[in-house]
């Protein structure tokens, strides 16, 4: 059988629909391409098990402002300091 | 001499997601977390002569987090010996259903699930410290802040397709790391 895609161009859709922005067609040709790819067909379980568990931990990250915020706290501490 | 030193520029940089995500289990509290890092860093700079160089640089910060975390129980604590405990049960019918009340509910969280997810937060954390700070950066852009494709390229002036290249190559590094580590 022949391989609609290189496995580069399956990885980058397999990428792509971990954030939903693969289009059904493109997702369509990857999956003929792990038919036929089975080194593909790991890694994209693996990816989408990324996926899964970034999704359950339910990662925060302190808002950009409050960082900033904190880093001009900081210098001004180290500034005093000197 | 020591083996590790004290960076005070990029603690802000490296480190305040992982504590964030650290104090945020255990405080329940967005408001408050952030405060309680913003102390951490600070109580840090200027206790940098203590620091031995024996743990790392996060594990000291974790270090003093946690005194920050005891700390703040400590005084709401103190506020709530002071405090009325207020029951709002309108009608008499309604008395009997406080017992219900304090049954857990299903629906919620239980501490083994948030203990859980908590190290699988830490352990997400940890591997994203293993990639350089642009791949890191971008990847959490992306994955955990759920920024779109364009203004992420806008940020770093860099295409699509080089977007995603590092994104590939991020995830392939973070999907290995956790799988030593965690899968």
């Amino acid at each position: 059988m022949k391989v609609p895609i290189s496995c580069d161009q399956a990885a980058e859709t397999c990428d792509k629909a971990q954030y939903k922005e693969a289009s059904t067609w493109q997702k369509f040709l990857m999956k003929m391409h792990h038919v036929v790819c089975r080194l593909c067909r790991i890694q994209s379980k693996k990816n989408g098990k990324l996926t899964q568990i970034i999704h359950e931990a339910d990662l925060k990250t302190l808002p950009l402002e409050k960082k900033e915020m904190i880093k001009t706290r900081l210098r001004e501490e180290m500034n005093r300091q000197q | 001499m020591p083996s590790n030193l004290l960076h005070p520029n990029e603690w802000v940089d490296h480190y305040s997601d992982y504590l964030y995500n650290y104090t945020i289990v255990r405080v329940n509290d967005h408001e408050v977390a952030q405060d309680l890092i913003s102390e951490t860093f600070l109580a840090g700079l200027k206790s940098q002569k203590n620091f031995k160089g024996e743990a790392s640089e996060r594990t000291w910060l974790i270090s003093i987090l946690k005194r920050k975390i005891i700390d703040h129980y400590r005084k709401i604590n103190s506020r709530k010996g002071k405090a009325e405990v207020r029951m709002n049960y309108n009608s008499e019918d309604a008395e009997g259903d406080w017992l219900e009340e304090r049954v857990s509910d299903p629906f919620d969280r239980t501490a083994e699930d948030t203990m859980i997810n908590e190290e699988l937060g830490l352990a997400i954390l940890n591997c994203l410290e293993g990639l350089n700070e642009k791949q890191a950066t971008i990847f959490k852009m992306k994955t955990i802040e759920g920024f779109d494709t364009e203004a992420i390229c806008n940020e770093f002036d860099i295409t699509p397709s080089n977007l995603w290249v590092i994104i590939h190559r991020a995830r392939k590094a973070m999907a290995d790391c956790l799988e030593k580590n965690w899968f």
